[in-house]
């Protein structure tokens, strides 16, 4: 501090009887780094903080819709139709629907690979809530155990309306069960899928292994017009 | 005399031919881009060699579709501006720890740039999932900030740096000591500006892998507003994966940017790689 002082002292000594201009190209000159150094460091910290506290926002719901014929995007029909069947408060929370998703998992190479990566990541950070794609496609990443169990924890109960639905895969971890294990939900059925033509020859959607909202899940089945087994 | 002159022009020819032969394959694919951009989905998809060029006109309108379709303003914008601010903080925090390592004296030197070496040996996909939570975390998903995250601190331009740093002479830096300067003022007026080299390659490096980052903004921008060229295109390949004149509109949009800063550039790019002898 001491120095910083001696230094601010001894610049004002020199500038003394220095035109404004003078003064100020003497700055230029001399201080051009500190200036952008320290400009640039305030700038990102009021970005920084502004992002940070005013803009961060938790997801009521997160889905990826894999290989859609449609896009079903935020700014697509069905995203807006499910925000105002839920009655989500967008201000709150947001709601975030992605169809840019296009990957065989059984495949690999290219974009193919970027996009399976990009999935995978949304799912093992927690973030993302759900999946649907084609049921081949399911299957296959199922049995990477990306998907939940559907018979065991909080999903047992939440989803055991729709067992008849269920769609099975042997699990990852085979101490976990040597038998086939639910991990999905057949949606062949929905009425919504159909008329917005989501997928040509049905889809399955799989509850992700770090889901944080699985309650939403199945109020988004329920909006999509799955029937539970009591409703047959 | 004559024979070795002889020699001399049937080498020149020779060589003139190979690099024509070589030059043909490099633009062959680039041709058949634009080339398919402006054909109908029926013509793209034949498979008769004799028609390479459309032969129903030239359909100039893939172009307006592709246009129309996707934002390619916000797009460009947003890629040219995730690679500045990815080469302005690589080559700013690049240089100043490439001044560290390579020329200053501190306890845990070594094992501090082990460290940085050991980040260029793993594989950059094993940070994806660290770098999105801290990312999702701070709030900063579909925002400039998110996308330009990773490229913030760079191994390899450490590296580089620190390399270039350790060639420059050591008396030039006593000289600036006994003239007087400090730490800082020897490293930003005397150090630096001799390093200008190894920064441009590292810009270099920097904006072309920043321009090919496709997964990164596909996890980290999940709206069309924030997105990148690479993350679009790879979206439109999804949606249009079967109409290859408007893929390949697409395309030919998408690599204008990186075309125009090749020619702008065109001496750097060619330095940079002999610098550091890496590939783009």
């Amino acid at each position: 501090m001491n120095r910083l002082r001696k230094l601010y002292l001894s610049e004002k000594e020199k500038l003394k009887g220095y035109s404004l201009q003078e003064k100020l190209s003497y700055i230029a000159e001399y201080y051009w780094l500190h200036i952008l150094l320290i400009t640039g460091s305030i700038a990102f910290v009021i970005y920084f903080v502004y992002h940070a506290f005013f803009t961060v926002k938790e997801n009521w719901f997160y889905i990826t819709f894999v290989n859609t014929l449609q896009e079903a995007g935020e700014d697509s029909a069905l995203c807006q139709d499910f925000i105002e069947y839920a009655g989500y408060d967008l201000s709150e929370k947001n709601v975030l629907f992605n169809s840019a998703c296009y990957f065989d998992a059984a495949r690999k190479g290219g974009t193919n690979n970027s996009y399976y990566q990009a999935f995978i990541a949304a799912i093992e950070a927690g973030a993302m809530d759900a999946a649907v794609m084609e049921r081949d496609n399911f299957e296959a990443v199922a049995r990477s155990g990306r998907f939940q169990d559907l018979s065991a924890g909080e999903a047992a109960e939440l989803f055991a309306p729709y067992e008849d639905l269920f769609v099975y895969c042997l699990p990852y971890d085979e101490t976990y069960s040597e038998t086939e294990v639910p991990v999905g939900i057949d949606l062949s059925g929905s009425p919504l899928v159909t008329e917005y033509g989501l997928y040509e020859d049905g889809c399955v959607l799989g509850l992700s292994a770090y889901s944080q909202h699985p309650e939403e899940v199945v109020r988004f089945l329920e909006y999509l017009g799955v029937k539970t087994q009591e409703e047959k | 005399m004559e024979s070795y002159e002889a020699k001399q022009r049937m080498n020149t020819i020779l060589t003139h031919i190979v690099l024509i032969i070589m030059s043909f394959i490099m633009l062959v694919p680039f041709a058949w881009m634009i080339l398919t951009a402006l054909k109908t989905n029926q013509e793209s998809i034949s498979v008769n060699p004799f028609y390479i060029l459309p032969h129903n006109g030239w359909h100039w309108e893939n172009f307006g579709t592709v246009w129309k379709s996707y934002n390619f303003i916000t797009l460009y914008k947003n890629t040219l501006l995730m690679i500045f601010w990815r080469v302005v903080c690589a080559c700013l925090t690049a240089t100043m720890a490439g001044y560290a390592f390579g020329r200053l004296k501190f306890p845990g030197k070594n094992a501090l740039f082990s460290l940085v070496l050991i980040q260029m040996m793993v594989p950059a996909q094993i940070f994806i999932i660290p770098q999105y939570l801290m990312v999702s975390n701070m709030g900063m998903l579909n925002t400039m900030f998110g996308l330009v995250f990773p490229g913030m601190v760079t191994a390899f331009g450490t590296y580089l740096l620190k390399t270039g740093y350790e060639g420059l002479p050591k008396n030039l830096e006593e000289a600036a000591m006994i003239d007087g300067c400090n730490i800082g003022q020897r490293f930003t007026r005397i150090m630096m500006p001799l390093t200008r080299s190894s920064m441009v390659s590292l810009g270099i490096f920097t904006a072309v892998f920043a321009f090919k980052d496709l997964m990164w903004p596909m996890i980290v921008c999940t709206n069309a507003q924030t997105t990148t060229l690479s993350a679009g295109l790879a979206k439109m390949q999804g949606q249009y994966g079967s109409e290859y004149p408007t893929m390949m509109a697409a395309a030919t949009l998408a690599v204008l940017p990186m075309v125009i800063i090749y020619v702008i550039f065109q001496k750097q790019f060619v330095e940079g790689i002999a610098t550091s002898g890496g590939k783009l």
